[in-house]
């Protein structure tokens, strides 16, 4: 019987990539190399697509043993394979599985220009609310539920509670939790925090119009995917800054002060003390808003 | 035949020509590209289509099941016959048919082979990517301190939409659509499917799910290396552009709308999340210029016009971009004008 049945080229080169792409997606969140690219919440749809991937995989496998006599002979002749067709597929999976995994190297914010500026604070409201946002390194939330009133009036509050323990707090302890949380509110209200030490991590960033003390402490911040990257962080200040090379990741110390850069007033961390270290496992900042 | 197989050797042509006149343009700006240029280039890449994928799937899946499982007169039945309740019910329908700009082409396509004026579908193409709530609510945060960022930025995309899909209706009849995998029975691309449909399927339900699937993978295939190579472009231009470049003119009303709605089309980041790159901007650039990036990104960017001048001829790709891109710029120069608008008063 087997003789019967030929192999259909162009639905077998279909379905060897899409075996591989499926494979890659696969691959790359039981590796949990995904956060290098995506934010973790959409890491299900990731793999509902692997899964897809896989079904249509079928489809083409089983078509490309179809037997090649009746309504498909007009495949044969009529228009050939275009191989070409393929080729943007194929370079898209050699790329996935021969270059390393790597998260976006620091060298890219330049191009990207980091959050410096004056950010606007939110007009005609009686009291300081930044943007209601929150990072959680590994929830999944659910979109859906953000236009909800009452979640959404629980979220301020939380907001709130997290902003008033921030004005508490002596020492302000950045961490991947409330990353996004402190560099608003710190960077819209700069007054409010002068004087308050501050601890964070973050990779190093020089900017031509930075003095020779100064240098930007600042993590990507990844709302979607990498391609949305956004470096944010702070200036910072230190004697010896001309030592630090861009792309160093630093645990630092220091006092929140006021500064002056492109005109406008600006938080500026007076560096007491810090540590060089490795780059962190995760680099990125996922914020989740609700 | 061979007139189609010109056309589309030509398009490719003229498309090597301009990655090469880029990377040209790139390798004098920059000789020293390093590795870790390049590896950042390759995760930008991956990271738009394995972003964009699922939604791209959801695409042309949908277009596969409309194919296979509804009938032209079943959807005639709900089509209102006024051309303006049609084109008006297009604008809504991302409401509860939300679909991202990475796979609006092959629904799009689908629709009208199933029936739908092209009119209506391609108001649903353009409104349907902003005018969701996932959109929504994303702009709401990313603009929690101006609120009307958001309406501003669904009612212009509601007009331009509308704008746009009222003009062409006056101007194209339908027969722009070339069709594609999903229309063609089994991808043949014989001619002939399209004309007695379903020639040899049983109308069992299992053997439909495996064509949809089938034709769901032939249009993957079709759109998804248009959706490569415009990753491509765009991860090549996140990565080697520098962004003052094109945003260094900041105030200027009608420039700073330029030069946002060209960073918009090169940058191609999805629409639930470019209103937090918007945002970034908000003291540096004038409201209007923040709603043409928003408004104008996802109708229209690299990787969105490579699948429309799969599924469309050139002229009217070319004639859509015209009219979007002018609706934007004149109507973001006049809330400019009016100063309405949150940024302003930053």
């Amino acid at each position: 019987m087997l003789r019967h049945f030929s192999l259909n080229a162009e639905a077998l080169y279909k379905s060897l990539i899409l075996l591989g792409f499926s494979a890659f997606l696969f691959l790359l969140v039981k590796s949990n190399n995904i956060i290098y690219y995506i934010n973790p919440r959409f890491v299900k749809l990731t793999e509902a697509a692997a899964v897809l991937i896989l079904l249509m995989f079928l489809a083409q496998a089983g078509s490309s043993l179809r037997r090649t006599s009746g309504a498909h002979s007009c495949r044969r002749y009529g228009h050939g394979i275009n191989k070409l067709t393929f080729l943007p597929f194929v370079i898209t999976l050699l790329m996935a599985f021969l270059l390393p995994n790597n998260a976006l190297d620091p060298s890219m914010a330049d191009n990207k220009g980091m959050n410096l500026g004056a950010r606007p604070a939110p007009s005609g409201r009686y009291s300081p609310t930044p943007a209601v946002q929150e990072n959680a390194p590994n929830a999944q939330t659910d979109n859906s539920n953000a236009n909800n009133q009452g979640y959404a009036a629980q979220a301020q509050s939380l907001v709130r509670s997290k902003i008033d323990e921030l004005q508490k707090a002596g020492l302000i302890k950045v961490t991947e939790d409330n990353f996004t949380l402190v560099t608003n509110e710190v960077n819209i209200y700069p007054e409010q925090y002068v004087g308050k030490e501050i601890t964070m991590l973050g990779f190093v960033l020089k900017e031509k119009k930075f003095s020779a003390e100064q240098f930007g402490l600042a993590r990507y911040v990844i709302t979607c995917c990498s391609a949305d990257a956004m470096p944010d962080g702070f200036i910072c200040e230190y004697k010896n800054a001309a030592h630090f090379k861009e792309g160093d990741w630093l645990n630092i110390r220091g006092t929140i002060q006021l500064g002056k850069y492109e005109g406008n007033t600006v938080p500026i961390i007076k560096v007491a003390a810090f540590s060089k270290v490795p780059a962190p496992q995760n680099p990125y900042i996922y914020p989740v808003y609700y | 035949m061979m007139v189609i197989n010109m056309k589309k050797k030509a398009i490719t042509l003229l498309f090597l020509l301009l990655s090469a006149y880029i990377a040209w343009h790139l390798l004098k700006f920059l000789p020293n590209i390093t590795w870790s240029d390049f590896l950042n280039f390759k995760t930008v890449f991956l990271s738009i289509i394995i972003e964009a994928l699922p939604f791209l799937l959801i695409g042309v899946l949908v277009s596969a099941l409309l194919q296979n499982f509804f009938s032209e007169e079943t959807i005639r039945k709900f089509l209102p016959g006024n051309r303006i309740l049609n084109i008006l019910l297009a604008g809504f329908l991302g409401i509860v048919f939300p679909v991202c700009e990475c796979g609006i082409v092959p629904v799009a396509r689908g629709l009208v082979s199933k029936g739908v004026p092209l009119y209506s579908a391609i108001t649903f193409m353009l409104a349907a990517p902003i005018i969701n709530p996932v959109v929504a609510s994303s702009t709401a945060v990313a603009f929690g301190a101006n609120p009307e960022m958001v309406w501003f930025r669904l009612g212009l995309a509601f007009f331009v939409s509308f704008a746009a899909g009222y003009l062409l209706s006056f101007w194209f009849d339908g027969r722009e659509v070339k069709w594609g995998a999903a229309q063609d029975d089994f991808g043949c691309g014989c001619g002939h499917a399209h004309y007695d449909h379903h020639h040899h399927l049983p109308s069992a339900f299992t053997a439909k799910i495996f064509y949809t699937l089938h034709s769901a993978s032939d249009e993957f295939f079709d759109m998804g290396k248009y959706l490569i190579i415009g990753s491509a472009l765009a991860a090549l231009a996140q990565t080697f552009v520098p962004r003052d470049i094109i945003l260094n003119v900041g105030h200027h009303s009608l420039a700073s709308i330029a030069s946002m709605m060209t960073f918009a089309f090169g940058i191609s980041v999805c629409s639930s999340a470019d209103a937090f790159i918007a945002a970034s901007f908000a003291g540096n650039f004038t409201a209007g210029s923040l709603l043409a990036f928003m408004v104008f990104g996802p109708m229209i960017d690299i990787k969105n016009i490579l699948m429309m001048l799969n599924a469309f001829q050139a002229r009217f790709v070319a004639v859509l971009i015209i009219i979007v891109s002018l609706l934007v710029a004149v109507s973001t120069y006049l809330i400019n004008f009016a100063a309405v608008g949150g940024a302003s008063d930053c």
